[in-house]
């Protein structure tokens, strides 16, 4: 492993560290910021809404401010919420896609 | 107009527009209550007289259906939550359409919202969720 590398590796750990498992809800798609409480799945929702962001793991930095800025938590939060996505995608679009297709009819 | 409890999932940002719109808004993190399960967050809406706003159907909709039937069966209508509105964001869609709709369609409704759970989407415009028995 590069120094590089073992840098990265540590980063998205520590950005990992900030986002928990919801004890009432089982499975990665409700995991939250810790103490923050705001849902993962709701700021990737934001930033594929508002941002039009087909993949939210591409957030640029402009786009971390406003998700940061929406849900009054630090870029730093939102960053974490993306790490959490880019390990938990398939859990995550999951469930914005169940949520989201719910509107669509009865 | 109407008093709205923004659930922790709904961006803060939709608290101004709503409340040029001469609406009553706060949101559930600014009341203090980070974290509350679902279930809490209605029945703080239903205590405080407030109309939950969330973008998670899938949870809301199972617990109004449990709050009607429920207190339908136990013959304790008298408790009543006020109402939860669903809205969509999908693509596409700004703050600011979802809440210019919330308020049309506060304002096209039946007042008041007691014990009832209303959707909101770009493309569709309002709709009663109903209630499967």
């Amino acid at each position: 492993m590069s120094q590089a590398q073992a840098i990265d590796t540590e980063t998205v750990d520590e950005l990992l560290a900030m986002v928990k498992r919801d004890p009432h809800r089982p499975g990665p798609a409700f995991a939250r910021l810790v103490e923050l409480e705001r849902p993962v799945w709701a700021i990737i929702m934001h930033l594929q809404s508002f941002r039009g962001l087909e993949d939210a793991a591409r957030a640029s930095e402009a786009d971390i401010a406003d998700a940061a800025n929406a849900y009054v938590v630090p870029r730093q939060a939102v960053r974490a919420a993306i790490a959490y996505y880019v390990k938990h995608r398939r859990s995550v679009d999951a469930f914005l896609l169940l949520n989201s297709e719910s509107f669509d009819e009865d | 107009m109407a008093a709205l409890l923004l659930d922790e999932n709904v961006s803060e940002r939709l608290i101004d527009p709503l409340t040029v719109l001469d609406h009553d808004v706060v949101s559930v993190n600014a009341l203090g209550h980070k974290g509350r399960v679902d279930a809490i967050i209605l029945l703080i809406g239903a205590d405080l007289r407030r109309i939950v706003v969330t973008h998670n159907r899938s949870h809301f909709q199972v617990l109004h259906e449990a709050w009607i039937l429920w207190t339908l069966t136990w013959n304790t209508q008298q408790f009543r939550h006020a109402g939860i509105i669903v809205a969509r964001s999908g693509p596409g869609t700004t703050i600011s359409d979802i809440a210019t709709g919330i308020d049309a369609g506060i304002r096209q409704e039946t007042w008041p919202f007691d014990n009832r759970c209303l959707g909101w989407g770009y493309a569709r415009g309002w709709f009663e969720v109903s209630i499967r028995t």
